[in-house]
């Protein structure tokens, strides 16, 4: 029933990111809805295939690396439509549904494997940590793609050359203000969400830094959020570099998230089902 | 009522001189061009009639019988005015689907100057309110000109034409707002107040900005602009203090060299704590450093930026009009094709009319015979007779309606009027209408003394 609604929920969500882009592209107003509808369905499938998955297997075997990219994709269609209802601005969907599409047909691909369960998991402090953690990336996947959208607007209007879906896009200043309350939001978390992990790996393993390679990610990852959300409010940074930053700060995310999770060895891949 | 041909006649800015127009506009957006035309109304030649004056075009939008009357008509009154012997060159006279079209591509602004300006519809829409009031538009005029606002407001939702600003100040207003999103709460300083520079000013001020700052070397000019905008006024030697405060800086001097460098927005950006700024520099020679562009979150635009800005987006709205002819073109076909069913009508009532004449007669004969129904009953049958008839009449009248927009169908109209025994005379109202080639076996002529005239209820079909 899981991969089953998951799928689907894949696939209204391929059809939700190619209609944003197709209405975008070609100035089809009457797309809108559609893709909205398209996106709000995957949405309600993909509640059902996180339900079915947490109510089918037990907490500690639900945290694998395939359960976490489907749940932020999740997050990030969620947190796209809320902003989508402040913001009614379509184009947004073009560069977010693509990323959420990937995300969980992702998860789709990456094989579950022998369920390893890791007596760690039982803790609820783990649990919480993982949260938190998702709950940050998320903000900040939005963040990268509004950034992506602010870089591209940006260099048309520094060219003065402004044409085509660019000028479908909200303005500089807001899509500035939509970034600067994504990493407001989402560093924060990322901040509590690392500080319960090296506080559940202490009370576990009785130290808290292992030197593995998710943790050196981790903070680089936070590093260079923590230089953002310091420059953006102390220094009052903003538009491209700040932009920039948070299109590194995501690439550091993937690699942290993903990159470790399949190719490195460390204590964290044993969560992840590999 | 007398139906006859739609005649449009009227100049242009492409097709007579300013002076003439000017000439012609004073008196024709004057309500007493209502006059002289009502007396043509009561005799007959005209049976509608509108007046259009703007400052590029005047135009008579005329309902008539007599086409080539109230072609001279028209031309006697312009002559009043005028007294020029060239007059007709500047005319432009359309007739039926030619003039339906070319008031629909007003309407949508794709005859305008500035192709694609909305002002044009507001325009029309108060000359068709001047005409309604004057009460000389009937069933055709208030049809078309309904036709033509729809058909604009289409052309406006459907096509790209009317999004794209086409004037220097109105692409910086344009590009102010894809860099701040809302005006609202932004202000301007205004740095030298030429004319370019005011009417720049104005559409800010129109969007919303808040505040105003104007610098400038004479400061009598600076207070009187101050005054309009409700401004405040900045010494000339110490502008470059307000661009820490401002969001805008409109910079139109007569200055040689730069007066803004590089340098000094550099120092600037830092006090502001990195907000955009918007500066647009309409001097000739340039007020500001061109580098002043390569400065995060400093957007800076020269004259010739924003002309080229307007000179795409002319091309756009260009590439846009084809799109918007298109349908200019569809729903002057959908107009004339009701215009086509106009030749129905008079049939379709007479029809009616004379199923109704035979219901009351027998109805009357019934109750006579019955003279104990209640008056509950008396309706029910009422009722009963009514839906019979109206059931019954149903498919001919479809028919005739289906038949309208064909070559054939005086044929039809002439069969139906046969087999019903309809009273009436040849005139049809709408006989003069351009038509398709006739078909071969159609009965040229062969209604003459048998069609009808009656009341057009125009809502009605």
């Amino acid at each position: 029933m899981e991969s089953l609604s998951t799928l689907l929920a894949v696939v209204l969500y391929l059809f939700s990111a190619v209609a944003f882009c197709i209405s975008e592209c070609r100035r089809v107003k009457a797309l809108h809805p559609t893709a909205l509808l398209f996106a709000g369905g995957g949405l309600l499938s993909h509640t059902a295939a996180l339900w079915f998955r947490c109510y089918e297997t037990p907490v500690p075997a639900l945290f694998n690396t395939r359960f976490a990219l489907s749940f932020f994709g999740f997050l990030l269609v969620t947190l796209f439509l809320s902003v989508y209802l402040r913001h009614k601005r379509p184009i947004l969907g073009a560069f977010v549904m693509p990323l959420a599409t990937i995300s969980v047909a992702g998860s789709l691909f990456i094989p579950s494997g022998p369920v390893s369960v890791n007596p760690a998991l039982k803790n609820s402090l783990v649990i919480v940590h993982l949260m938190f953690l998702f709950v940050a990336y998320a903000f900040f996947a939005l963040a990268f793609c509004i950034s992506i959208m602010y870089v591209l607007q940006e260099r048309m209007i520094k060219k003065k050359n402004i044409q085509g879906w660019i000028t479908r896009m909200p303005s500089l200043e807001t899509l500035d203000r939509i970034n600067h309350s994504c990493i407001l939001i989402g560093f924060p978390f990322m901040t509590v969400g690392l500080i319960i992990g090296f506080a559940a790996a202490k009370i576990l393993w009785h130290r808290g830094w292992s030197g593995d390679p998710k943790e050196v990610f981790s903070i680089l990852t936070w590093i260079i959020y923590a230089v953002l959300f310091h420059e953006r409010l102390a220094v009052g940074w903003r538009g491209k570099k700040a932009s920039w930053l948070a299109i590194c700060g995501f690439a550091s995310v993937v690699v942290t998230f993903l990159g470790v999770n399949l190719f490195m060895k460390g204590h964290h891949t044993t969560f992840t089902g590999r | 009522m007398n139906f006859g041909q739609i005649i449009l006649i009227g100049m242009n800015h492409k097709t007579a001189p300013v002076e003439v127009r000017e000439k012609l506009a004073a008196k024709c957006s004057d309500a007493s061009i209502y006059d002289d035309m009502r007396a043509f109304l009561r005799d007959g030649r005209l049976s509608e009639c509108l007046v259009l004056s703007t400052c590029n075009r005047i135009e008579f939008l005329l309902v008539t019988s007599r086409s080539d009357e109230a072609e001279l008509i028209v031309q006697d009154l312009m002559q009043r005015e005028l007294q020029a012997e060239n007059l007709s060159d500047w005319l432009y006279r359309f007739k039926n689907r030619e003039a339906v079209s070319h008031l629909f591509k007003v309407a949508s602004g794709l005859d305008s100057m500035v192709l694609g300006e909305p002002q044009i519809l507001g325009q029309l829409k108060d000359a068709y309110r001047e005409a309604t009031m004057q009460k000389t538009t009937g069933v055709i005029l208030n049809r078309l000109l309904h036709k033509a606002f729809s058909v604009a407001k289409r052309v406006r939702s459907e096509t790209g034409i009317g999004c794209r600003a086409v004037s220097v100040s109105y692409a910086a207003v344009e590009l102010a707002k894809r860099i701040f999103g809302s005006l609202i709460d932004k202000s301007v300083l205004l740095i030298g107040a030429g004319e370019m520079a005011e009417l720049a000013a104005e559409h800010l001020a129109t969007n919303g900005v808040s505040q105003m700052y104007i610098a400038n070397r004479t400061l009598e000019r600076a207070i009187e602009l101050a005054r309009k905008f409700k401004a405040k006024t900045v010494p000339f030697e110490q502008f470059v203090d307000s661009i820490a405060v401002v969001d805008i800086v409109i910079s139109s001097t007569g200055a040689t060299e730069p007066i803004i460098s590089k340098k000094v927005i550099k120092s600037m950006m830092r006090r502001r704590r990195h907000r955009p700024l918007f500066i647009i520099d309409i001097a000739v020679p340039r007020d500001v450093e061109p580098e002043v562009n390569n400065i995060d979150n400093v957007y800076l635009y020269d004259i010739d930026d924003l002309q080229g800005i307007v000179e795409l987006n002319k091309e756009q709205r260009r590439k846009e009009a084809q799109k918007a002819f298109h349908i200019v073109e569809l729903e002057t076909f959908k107009f004339i094709e009701w215009l086509q069913t106009l030749d129905v009508v008079p049939t379709i009532i007479a029809l009616r009319r004379k199923a109704e004449l035979i219901r009351q007669q027998e109805m009357e004969k019934t109750f006579s015979h019955l003279p104990d129904l209640t008056e509950q009953e008396r309706k029910a049958i009422g009722v009963l007779t009514e839906a019979i008839i109206k059931k019954l009449l149903h498919d001919p009248i479809m028919f005739l309606k289906n038949k309208a927009s064909r070559p054939s169908k005086e044929f039809y109209v002439d069969v139906v009027q046969q087999v019903f025994r309809l009273p009436g005379h040849c005139e049809h109202p709408m006989r003069c209408l351009d038509r398709p080639e006739r078909e071969c076996y159609e009965a040229e002529g062969s209604c003459e003394g048998k069609s009808v005239r009656g009341p057009i209820d125009g809502g009605d079909y």
